[in-house]
């Protein structure tokens, strides 16, 4: 099923695992050297930076040599069309697998370019001259990205895969009675918590696949599509178009309420249920969600003038920082301020961390040696 | 860590049992870190506060007291500032850590505030009269000696920010394209002697060890504006050859430069800003023959197509080269 060498890649995993714990000093040089050449992965994977560049550099080829293409069969574009759409998809697939098993490519840039260009190709040689619904549309994207993802186990495609089909949803809906539209926020709803319980399990689970990260990607999508299923806002204006409700500014949808609750509680939830289960990804979800149920709720009652509110909210955005940073300056219920030594590959620090937690008598000593944030201001690291 | 993996590689005799032990024990105790979501919310807190500060600041300069609003914003920096003189650790050339999580986004919040400050009053009393430059100037010195006497990357960020200003343009560089009038001549050259200086200023800052990690920074800023501000002269100047042997040079420089030092980053954003400028000069070449009409146009795709796919075998030998050291 899947394109690359699945050996390869189950290799990869154990390498990375074992330069983590590497760098966390679990094992030692010599063992990391003999997993190396006892697990071996030829995968031709260039640094990050060039891998953009590569990418975009295949985009450039790739859109001049179909355009070259179409041009050669100018006088006959209106019927040859999509014939030409179909090859040129076809010939980015096989162009693509060329790549994978001859070169071994493994997200290269070079085969993200050639993998998203078969994809839109094939789909475009669908759309030419045809006139479906938005539901048969849906269909054939949600079909293609779902081999994609199967094949090439792309975590971006698989994300797309997964919209896909909650569009699906939504469109097959889209023409059905008042009572079972009135449902669609619901079932979303369940999909969506279905989806996450399945994804969560897979990534738990702690057996390998290949397709690790397209789990865990739409694990967090699943999450946010749930909220946004439920949010108020989008099922009051959602449902205005599709029951044509006409609503007036400050008219409420019908049962507004029970999606006021799930605007509010869902992010809550997700807050505490992520620190009690120490889930990052749970964590996270509920951080961005109050920021989109505070934008929500002020859509609707603008309670301050918006500088009030940016001012409130950042005051108390700094105070509960700077109290949780007091809070844990010493580690809580396995909490912790202090930066994840791995990111910042800090040798000292982990050396102090080794030396704390080895030699405990002497603990108290040594908490000025976390030396905690030191990359200043998000400022200048967000801009490139 | 996946404990299963270990086991099955314990059991293989892979690693031995004091390392395995050792992985046990990590997992047994492992900490969850909060520290970015913390660093975030600092972030946030610190952005929205200034940014709400600002708004208030706009939209009430003419009614509320406006000795109350700056007593206000003033005492936000002063406090801010007093906390900074009194936690930070001693001053030195090389990188020094913060003291703590919240140091470094209290001395971003009172500096910001501080510009904030110093704009309202210039505004309203107009203190430096006429002399705007002065109205910036004296930011840019407190932002330039904040960044190198705490250490502080963010800060040095606005203060390169403040210094081109001061010179005559905004430098943020998703602005640098929208937000300037890229056709007067007066602007262009500015742009590329400010780029240039901010490229020589991160040489000697690495020559000298003054901060060398600001380094990076400087070199950044310098880069960008550099090759924009040169593009812009190649698409609107008549002289565009000799604009693009300048933009040539200065990229062949910064290509060794990243080659020497191992940065993919200079490197990808070198070849790609030589590759736009050299694309330009061709296209505009290709265009002044005038006899043939679609062989141009073939010809033009297969220029695309070959240098495509030269730049890309480049790419690739050059990551194969700078790969035994990865960096930036």
């Amino acid at each position: 099923m899947i394109a690359y060498n699945q050996q390869w890649l189950e290799h990869l995993y154990i390498q990375n695992q074992a330069r983590e714990s590497f760098k966390r000093d679990c094992i030692t040089e010599e063992e990391r050297k003999q997993i190396k050449i006892k697990y071996p992965a030829s995968f031709y994977t260039p640094n990050f930076f060039i891998r953009a560049g590569l990418f975009l550099l295949t985009g450039i080829v790739l859109s001049f040599s179909l355009s070259l293409l179409f041009l050669m069969f100018l006088g006959e574009i209106d019927k040859a069309g999509k014939i030409l759409c179909f090859i040129s998809g076809i010939l980015n697939i096989v162009v693509l697998e060329y790549f994978i098993r001859e070169k071994r490519h493994y997200r290269s840039g070079i085969d993200d370019a050639l993998l998203w260009g078969g994809i839109l190709f094939l789909f475009g040689a669908t759309n030419i001259d045809t006139s479906y619904s938005y539901f048969t549309y849906t269909i054939i994207f949600f079909l293609l990205t779902l081999t994609a993802a199967v094949r090439y186990a792309d975590a971006l495609v698989a994300v797309i895969c997964y919209l896909c089909f909650l569009m699906a949803i939504y469109y097959a809906f889209e023409n059905a009675g008042t009572f079972i539209k009135s449902l669609l926020p619901f079932l979303l709803i369940i999909v969506s918590f279905v989806m996450y319980f399945w994804m969560h399990q897979k990534r738990k689970s702690k057996k390998f696949s290949v397709y690790f990260y397209c789990f865990s990607c739409i694990e967090i999508t699943s999450l946010l599509t749930l909220y946004v299923a439920g949010n108020y806002f989008v099922v009051r204006e959602l449902s205005n178009e599709m029951f044509n409700l006409h609503l007036l500014p400050g008219q409420a949808i019908p049962y507004g309420f029970v999606f006021w609750i799930f605007t509010i509680a869902i992010p809550i939830i997700y807050l505490f249920v992520g620190i009690q289960r120490k889930d990052r990804v749970l964590l996270r979800a509920g951080f961005i969600l109050i920021a989109a149920t505070v934008f929500t709720i002020r859509y609707y009652h603008a309670i301050l003038v918006a500088e009030g509110a940016m001012m409130l909210a950042g005051s108390i955005l700094l105070i509960i920082a700077w109290g949780l940073t007091r809070y844990l300056k010493t580690p809580k219920h396995g909490f912790t301020s202090q930066e994840d030594l791995l990111a910042n590959e800090a040798k000292l620090q982990v050396e102090a961390l080794v030396i704390a937690q080895t030699l405990s008598s002497q603990n108290a000593g040594d908490k000025t040696q976390f030396g905690g944030g030191s990359f200043g201001g998000g400022g200048a690291s967000g801009e490139f | 860590m996946n404990i299963p993996l270990f086991t099955k590689l314990h059991e293989d005799a892979v690693i031995s049992t004091a390392s395995f032990e050792k992985i046990k024990k990590y997992q047994a105790e492992k900490l969850f870190s909060v520290h970015w979501e913390m660093k975030i919310m600092l972030y946030l807190g610190v952005i929205l506060l200034t940014g709400g500060l600002g708004i208030l600041v706009y939209k009430n300069i003419d009614t509320i007291g406006h000795q109350f609003v700056l007593l206000f914003i003033g005492l936000i920096c002063a406090g801010g500032f007093f906390y900074c003189f009194k936690k930070k650790l001693p001053f030195s050339f090389k990188k020094v850590a913060a003291p703590n999580n919240i140091f470094d986004y209290v001395l971003l919040l009172s500096c910001i505030s501080f510009v904030i400050f110093v704009g309202y009053f210039q505004y309203q009393y107009h203190v430096f009269g006429q002399r705007y430059g002065l109205a910036t100037f004296i930011p840019m010195l407190v932002l330039f000696a904040s960044a190198y006497y705490f250490d502080h990357l963010g800060v040095l960020s606005l203060a390169i920010t403040n210094l081109a200003a001061w010179v005559g343009i905004s430098v943020t560089p998703l602005q640098l394209i929208q937000a300037n009038d890229f056709n007067d001549i007066v602007i262009v050259i500015t742009g590329v002697l400010l780029g240039a200086f901010l490229i020589v200023l991160s040489l000697i800052t690495e020559h000298q060890k003054l901060k060398p990690h600001f380094a990076f920074t400087y070199r950044n800023f310098g880069a960008h504006l550099l090759f924009v501000s040169l593009l812009a002269a190649i698409f609107q100047f008549d002289w565009y050859v000799l604009w693009f042997l300048v933009l040539a040079a200065v990229g062949l420089f910064l290509y060794t430069k990243a080659v020497k030092e191992k940065s993919f980053y200079f490197l990808l954003i070198t070849t790609l800003y030589c590759y736009v400028a050299f694309s330009y000069v061709f296209i505009r070449s290709l265009l002044q023959i005038h006899d043939i009409e679609m062989g141009i146009v073939y010809l033009g795709l297969f220029y695309f197509i070959g240098s495509g796919i030269a730049l890309v075998v480049f790419l690739m030998h050059h990551n194969k080269k700078l790969k035994s050291h990865d960096s930036v």
